[in-house]
């Protein structure tokens, strides 16, 4: 069911049409919300795409930051079984950016009523709108581009309202389907939205990339106007790019620059200070060029979902790669403790072999290739083997899957779709080994902690 | 699905003109509609009424039939409607999705406690007397600035006296009155509401507080304020003949409007009303200082529309 008006239809587009539209929907306020609070959304056998459909259109009904939420959602792949995921996509029914007088008001609660003296330009129009805030492009005084990201006021608490009513969706869910643990998900839902709510952090976040990526000229962190950002305002160097998708019929070299740019700027940071990007998508990224007009590089746009991982995770994952390369069972399953996992069983150690060889696979295999599950879609892209597997560990647990695990393959699913998406072919192994070797492993805890010291990073919200 | 939203506070059914009495015929079967804050709700209940029983809970000693039959057409409906919420087996019903679990047995003595307990609703009582329908008995967890206390037993008229246009000797108390007496077994009624409060408590006895966040520079109106907006029924009870009324409550923040797909929509309609109310009627619903910068905020957000 499209939620998107039928141009050829006037009747369509305007508010009478709608509400007649909706009107013959149900037979009241409570229909829809009584067919799903009655569980019969998920209670209708193995027709997962009824029930996906059934779900978003709750998930719909809420409204606002919720429509956050069910893109957060689709962004968590063990979530949901891919049906889900892929309905949740198409959510996007987001409020138009906000008007002038709301703007000015806004800007001068943060930088004071003389706020447009601190700016040479700034454009009334919004150049993005987003679920919590929207985007407007101005100038400074020294002549530079910027971009000033404001928030809404008030979104801790219509995203604390949102937050109870998908933990009681997950309530009911969970009478039907065992399969997820729902509360671990809604927690990290929350965290998430309550960590883009908080631009200090994300300066600070951006900070840090800045500096952990210095060493790479062609990828490129916005600066951050320390003094015209405030919790609600983060107002940084405008990066001028066009978006990886522009470039899906480019040539297979520009095509793999950019994933290789990609790869860097995901797996660097890790290698080197153990810390990642937690939600690699193509939306967060836009490719800069020169004057010749050929993408040169990557512009990353988005810092409200770093994640810092303790430096012996670093180790971990090396150690599960080395192990899987080796086919050595001691040695991976020694990596999977440095992990977090407990109570491991060789049962459960097969599952795990199983989601492993997948996200690792491309890291193994020394030749050029493209990335592939079978499914051949970049959305489905690992969502059928993530939830695969965090179903199975949890019918042969109980095991407790550590946090860096979930993040780790989310991001390689993100990751790994943003490749199928720009059918980049690269000899991935070598891609890691080189990042492997540009520094060295043992000091990755000092790096660290040098790096989020100078930047100012708070250690990470727990998600749960 | 941008109109269907009825968990929401937003929801364009869940805002009326205020100070209208608004009937509208209610399918039996859509009598009670658990929505998303079901879990939450029932949670805070329960606190209420082991905490402040005598305050969310009054009832009249010969209600108790009227009780027992609410309580035994919740029982039969709510699971033959909701079967994946509600479970009623033997002298045990269970709310799943809350992790609730009552012996029915332990409520003989307050029926409608337990009744209380099983919805989000509030459920009032009202019985016919010699001067028209009084409050007989009431579970009220989340009163919207009213005392229990200081209406229970009293006749309708003087229940609604302090809402403008409602009291004692008005054409809206013996219109209420009528559509009382009128109130047909099988044809239950309902009605929408709505206020801004400052709060989001659901238990607000306490008339409305000064305004103070309204005009506050750093969001004005949307920083801080809340939609609380009720959906009543009213339905007619067969065996006692007393009328059935609840209150279903959901609270949720104005800044919700800013993210909202139809916000400009909403906005205007909420512009609309504020204008339409007189200075009692302002001063009832806690916003006469506040009126102009109130429509101010409003209209910006319903003028984008219009571009």
């Amino acid at each position: 069911m499209s939620d998107k008006p039928n141009p050829k239809d006037p009747e369509a587009n305007s508010l009478s049409g709608r509400l007649s539209r909706y009107a013959k929907v149900g037979t009241g306020v409570g229909s829809a919300a009584a067919r799903v609070a009655a569980g019969r959304a998920f209670s209708s056998g193995n027709n997962h795409s009824a029930e996906a459909k059934l779900f978003r259109q709750a998930l719909g009904s809420l409204k606002g930051p919720l429509m956050k939420v069910a893109q957060l959602l689709a962004t968590i792949p063990e979530a949901l079984p891919a049906e889900f995921a892929e309905e949740l996509a198409q959510l996007q029914n987001e409020a138009p950016a906000m008007g002038w007088p709301f703007v000015r008001r806004r800007m001068a609660a943060e930088l004071g009523a003389d706020w447009q003296d601190k700016f040479k330009s700034f454009e009334r129009e919004a150049t993005a709108a987003a679920s919590l805030g929207q985007v407007h492009r101005a100038v400074s005084h020294a002549g530079e581009a910027l971009a000033c990201k404001l928030q809404y006021p008030d979104m801790a608490s219509a995203v604390e309202a949102d937050l109870s009513q998908l933990k009681m969706l997950f309530a009911l869910h969970r009478q039907i389907s065992k399969a997820i643990d729902t509360t671990e998900i809604a927690g990290e839902i929350g965290a998430r939205l309550r960590e883009e709510l908080d631009y200090v952090r994300e300066a600070a976040h951006m900070r840090l990339y800045k500096a952990v990526l210095a060493d790479r000229p062609d990828i490129h962190i916005p600066d951050l106007h320390e003094d015209l950002s405030t919790a609600r305002l983060i107002t940084m160097q405008w990066l001028e790019g066009r978006k990886l998708l522009e470039f899906k019929d480019a040539t297979q070299e520009v095509r793999n620059l950019l994933c290789r740019n990609m790869f860097d700027a995901w797996w660097r940071p890790f290698t080197s200070h153990g810390v990642i990007h937690g939600d690699p998508h193509l939306g967060n990224y836009t490719a800069w060029s020169d004057g010749s007009g050929e993408p040169q590089g990557l512009n990353l746009l988005d810092f409200g979902c770093v994640r810092v991982f303790p430096p012996s995770f670093v180790q971990g994952v090396v150690e599960l790669y080395r192990g899987l390369q080796a086919d050595d069972r001691d040695r991976i399953v020694s990596a999977y403790e440095i992990w977090g996992f407990k109570g491991l069983n060789n049962e459960l150690i097969d599952i795990l072999n199983v989601w492993a060889r997948f996200i690792y696979g491309p890291l193994l295999t020394d030749k050029v290739m493209s990335i592939s599950d079978g499914s051949g879609s970049a959305a489905q892209y690992g969502r059928q083997q993530a939830f695969a597997v965090h179903t199975q560990l949890k019918e042969k647990g109980p095991v407790r899957v550590p946090r860096e695990f979930v993040f780790m393959d989310r991001a390689a699913i993100g990751l790994g779709s943003v490749f199928i998406h720009l059918r980049a072919e690269m000899n991935f192994h070598q891609l890691f080994e080189t990042a492997l070797r540009s520094h060295e492993l043992r000091s990755v805890g000092d790096r660290q902690a040098k790096a989020l010291q100078a930047a100012g990073v708070a250690p990470a919200i727990e998600a749960v | 699905m941008s109109d269907l939203s009825p968990h929401s506070a937003l929801h364009r059914d869940k805002l009326p003109k205020p100070f209208s009495v608004g009937l509208s015929a209610l399918d039996p079967g859509d009598w009670i509609v658990p929505d998303m804050h079901l879990a939450d709700q029932l949670r805070e209940k329960a606190e209420h009424f082991e905490k402040r029983r005598e305050a969310v809970l009054q009832a009249e000693d010969a209600t108790l039939d009227a009780q027992a039959e609410t309580l035994a057409l919740l029982l039969e409906y709510l699971p033959r409607t909701y079967p994946d919420i509600y479970k009623v087996s033997g002298d045990c019903v269970t709310v799943d999705p809350a992790g609730l679990a009552y012996r029915i047995s332990d409520y003989a003595h307050a029926p409608l406690e337990l009744a209380c307990r099983l919805v989000q609703d509030d459920l009032v009582i009202m019985r016919k007397g010699e001067d028209g329908y009084r409050i007989a008995a009431a579970a009220v967890c989340f009163p919207s600035t009213w005392v229990l206390a200081d209406k229970f037993s009293k006749p309708i008229a003087e229940v609604h006296a302090p809402v403008p246009g409602f009291g004692p000797g008005t054409r809206t108390a013996s219109l209420i009155d009528r559509i009382f007496d009128n109130l047909k077994v099988g044809h239950p009624a309902q009605r929408c509401n709505w206020s801004i409060y400052e709060v989001a408590d659901l238990h607000h006895p306490f008339s409305h507080s000064t305004h103070t966040r309204w005009t506050d520079t750093s969001g004005g109106f949307f920083n801080g304020t809340w939609l609380r907006a009720e959906r009543q029924t009213l339905t007619r009870l067969p065996a006692s003949g007393d009328v059935l009324f609840t209150i279903q409550i959901v609270v949720d923040p104005v800044s919700l409007l800013m993210t909202h797909p139809d916000r400009s929509q909403i906005a205007a309609r909420l512009k609309a009303h504020i204008e339409s109310l007189d200075m009692e009627q302002l001063a009832y619903k806690g916003i006469s200082d506040h009126r102009d910068a109130v429509l101010a905020e409003l209209s910006m957000l319903a003028e984008q529309g219009q571009q």
